[in-house]
């Protein structure tokens, strides 16, 4: 006798694609420095380094601080769009193995590190 | 204080009672006992000479109580009485209940969550397990 613990389809690719972005919250905001990830998207430390280049040289520390957000941002982007890629992947699946499959193949690429 | 446990033409214990006048409770048999006795761990197995008796193990045995919900990996209940009722309920899905038609029975899951997995089969204690399905 067997018994299958399942829902329909879209409802298994709704399921994994939410967990997904949960644990990339997650990995994002509890995982790495917040502090860091959020000097890069909301106190916006960028930004006036970058009108302050439009007219003086940046000093070192300066340059070296908007070079590290970008790379930060960078980083964001790339994991937001892995998890762009694989979410064509979880609705493109048909059964819960191809599901697991797409879930497995999400990379996580950690923080640059502050210079 | 007179206690009396209340039970059904197959020796389940409905309900316990405790008073003067068994009596007044119709519809039901009726024997004297201790205060231990109680509807979820006794029953009477013989009800030409009831005796209030503790309920036996139940004998059914899961192999692990953690799967991966690839809808491949599975959990499997062993020894099972037969015609037990099997209920599972978890966080993401419906309740589920069958009848269990042989011994064993494998699971497999492809949603994750947490799940409340009973079996249960007059005159059995009920087995119960927690089982993670990530």
């Amino acid at each position: 006798m067997q018994i299958r613990v399942t829902k329909p389809l879209t409802d298994l690719q709704n399921d994994n694609y939410n967990k997904l972005k949960e644990d990339l919250y997650n990995f994002i905001i509890i995982t790495n420095d917040f502090p860091e990830w959020k000097q890069a998207n909301f106190l916006d430390n960028w930004s006036s380094l970058a009108v302050k280049e439009l007219s003086v040289t940046l000093l070192p520390t300066e340059l070296t601080e908007k070079n590290y957000i970008e790379s930060v941002r960078e980083w964001k982007n790339n994991l937001l769009a892995e998890r762009d890629r694989v979410k064509v992947d979880i609705f493109a699946a048909t059964d819960i193995a191809g599901i697991r499959t797409a879930i497995d193949s999400f990379t996580y690429t950690n923080m640059p590190v502050k210079p | 204080m007179n206690i009396y446990a209340f039970y059904s033409v197959n020796g389940e214990i409905t309900n316990i009672y405790t008073g003067t006048q068994p009596e007044m409770q119709t519809g039901f048999a009726y024997i004297n006992c201790g205060i231990e006795v109680n509807d979820t761990l006794y029953y009477i197995p013989d009800t030409a000479s009831p005796v209030p008796t503790a309920k036996p193990t139940n004998p059914t045995t899961i192999d692990k109580t953690t799967v991966i919900a690839d809808g491949v990996d599975k959990i499997t209940l062993s020894s099972i009485p037969l015609n037990s009722t099997i209920d599972l309920t978890g966080d993401n899905i419906s309740p589920i209940q069958d009848t269990a038609t042989s011994s064993t029975i494998d699971f497999t899951f492809d949603v994750t969550g947490t799940y409340n997995l009973k079996v249960d089969l007059f005159p059995y204690l009920p087995f119960e397990a927690v089982i993670n399905a990530n």
